[in-house]
């Protein structure tokens, strides 16, 4: 039992870590009380991620302290367990995991990390290295080597990479544009019905963030990427790449030719609407507003566009611990997040709606906000569970 | 069928444009710098659709540009040509420094044949104009391309501003005389004419122009 738990919170401290971190101590860790004495280790890089251009309150993005640290608790004692329950442990992280411990929870409830703990650092070591192998099988190769599509591919990726989150700066560094580039053109080549779709760009930056948070400590801001070991870097590329290709199996039809998930997300919303909001529905196609006008790039990207970027981690939270569920939660989250400006909408006209819809106010929300609109979710996903869209 | 938006009291005609053509040619800076006069250093790929307006004055009359700026990946072409419904008008952008997005024009053209109306005006606009020392597109083989395919040319600069204000109300005007000429066959069968503040899509066929003229 004591060897799990040192192995776990050398996991959650990070064994990877490049530098002297402030993380707290094992034995901290494994002690709720004392940990709550820790200034926020790790615990403030999320909040902190909004960048210089937006006057965002980096405080208001906080967890609320009481609401973490009874989550981490609960957390801890799933995680302190030589077999992790992933019911348990999804149940749990669907109201949000502490900065700290997201890493190893999102690892697990993407079955990228295995429930038994002891075979956590064999199962990690195997799949970094078969990251690499990827490597040097498809991105590693001459271009003359690599397909008309696959150029393709790779051109619009390196198109892409650049305008990824361009309000955070840490993607905008050039070891991570390279990573964006390698992990996004890698999947494209072992996913071929899907490939490379414009936005997926954006889905991969919460694990960036997240597993570098393991290796660096505090302000997202400080982190000196570029100076990171490259086997260091590709390390974490590799886990980045499974957990995304694990996440992205479980909304693959929304990205395959044609993108029939995102046509069966709109069709579900419309169904919902007219249940949940008909005032607001018949108002829209009396202006003669459809939901494709605009939920293309909600469904597309999983609605982390429509929200500030200190807040998609906590989102992704929830869509983790969703499961395979997770394709029609989304469809919940959009409508939640559509009926929070029901009346607002209702006193509008075609363009006003649809200027207010594709530019969200949402630069100010906090985590209150985005729990109310996840819970409304939920609530709904309770009513409608029976019900055939 | 009635364009959405309410034909309120601020324009006389209300066009729908739609920007095309391949992925990082500029055409949410285009949209950007037309609409709101200003070129964005930091921005994301366009998803979907992205809406913007503004209104212009063309002949006397205000006319409001509803225009509808679409993703340019290849993948989004079956999602973004549902989008080309009800549009008049269309910027098929490419980049002069880039020959493949120039090369790839004639399949954008055949996209907007299938899927938009045929009276649809095109205009093909070749962007980053102030980019000369990396052009690789000759005005020339743009020019005797839109002779034979008799589209309209211009090149703009949505970074320094050059051309874009003239390449929308180019199209606006283009558009403006079909319509008006059409509104004048429609008179002339219903024998009626037009009043103020009335919205006029051209797509319509006359006889149902005319109709919908009393009731918009």
């Amino acid at each position: 039992m004591w060897e799990n738990a040192r192995r776990f919170a050398a996991y959650v401290s990070g064994e990877d870590s490049v530098v002297e971190s402030p993380s707290p101590s094992p034995s901290k860790l494994e002690n709720g009380a004392e940990a709550r004495d820790q200034p926020h280790p790790a615990g403030t890089s999320t909040s902190t991620s909004t960048t210089s251009t937006t006057s965002y309150d980096k405080r208001k993005a906080l967890m609320p302290r009481e609401w973490s640290e009874s989550q981490r608790d609960k957390l801890l004692k799933i995680l302190n367990k030589s077999v992790v329950d992933i019911e348990q442990l999804q149940q749990v992280s669907w109201g949000g995991i502490p900065q700290d411990l997201r890493p190893i929870c999102w690892q697990l409830m993407l079955g990228y990390l295995p429930r038994e703990t002891s075979s956590w650092q064999d199962v990690v070591n195997c799949k970094r290295k078969a990251y690499r192998d990827l490597l040097k099988t498809h991105y590693e190769v001459s271009n003359s080597r690599k397909s008309e599509e696959e150029l393709g591919t790779l051109r619009q990726i390196a198109i892409d990479a650049p305008r990824t989150e361009p309000t955070v700066k840490l993607f905008g560094k050039s070891a991570l544009q390279r990573s964006l580039i390698r992990i996004l053109y890698i999947r494209a080549c072992t996913h071929p019905s899907s490939g490379y779709v414009q936005g997926l760009n954006d889905v991969l930056t919460p694990f960036l963030h997240v597993f570098l948070s393991r290796v660096f400590p505090g302000d997202m801001g400080t982190w000196d990427v570029d100076s990171i070991h490259d086997d260091k870097l590709i390390d974490i590329e590799g886990d980045c790449y499974w957990c995304f290709c694990k996440l992205m199996d479980r909304v693959e039809d929304m990205y395959t030719r044609e993108q029939p998930g995102i046509r069966r997300c709109v069709k579900e919303m419309e169904s919902l609407l007219r249940r949940v909001d008909k005032d607001l529905l018949s108002h829209m196609e009396s202006e003669g507003l459809e939901l494709l006008h605009f939920t293309v790039r909600w469904f597309n990207c999983l609605i982390m566009r429509e929200l500030p970027f200190a807040l998609v981690c906590r989102l992704w939270d929830t869509y983790i611990a969703e499961g395979d569920n997770i394709k029609s939660f989304v469809v919940f989250v959009a409508l939640a997040l559509l009926v929070n400006f029901s009346e607002r909408l209702q006193n509008m006209d075609f363009q006003e709606m649809i200027i207010l819809l594709q530019k969200l106010p949402t630069a100010e929300w906090t985590y209150k906000d985005l729990e109310m609109v996840l819970s409304e979710a939920f609530l709904w996903t309770q009513v409608f569970q029976d019900t055939k869209l | 069928m009635t364009l959405p938006g309410k034909p309120d009291d601020d324009f006389d005609y209300l066009f729908k444009v739609v920007l095309i053509g391949d992925s990082a040619v500029g055409k949410s800076q285009l949209l950007s710098r037309f609409t709101r006069n200003e070129f964005m250093l930091q921005s994301k790929s366009t998803i979907g659709v992205e809406f913007a307006t503004r209104s212009m004055q063309v002949d006397g009359k205000t006319v409001k540009a509803q225009i509808w700026d679409t993703a340019g990946q290849e993948r989004y072409r079956a999602i973004t040509s549902a989008y080309y419904r009800g549009a008049v008008g269309a910027l098929l952008v490419y980049d002069i420094t880039k020959q493949a997005t120039f090369d790839n024009v004639g399949r954008w053209l055949k996209e907007l044949r299938d899927h938009a109306d045929s009276n649809i005006v095109i205009m093909l606009v070749g962007n980053k104009s102030d980019l000369r020392h990396l052009r690789s597109v000759q005005a020339e083989d743009a020019k005797s391309f839109c002779e034979k395919e008799t589209l309209s040319f211009i090149e703009t600069s949505a970074l320094d501003a050059t051309n874009v204000e003239e390449a929308f109300e180019n199209i606006l005007t283009q558009i403006y005389k079909i319509v008006s000429q059409k509104t004048l066959q429609a008179d002339e069968s219903a024998a009626k004419g037009p009043g103020e503040g009335q919205t006029i899509v051209v797509t319509q066929p006359a006889e149902e122009g005319a109709k919908k003229k009393s009731c918009c």
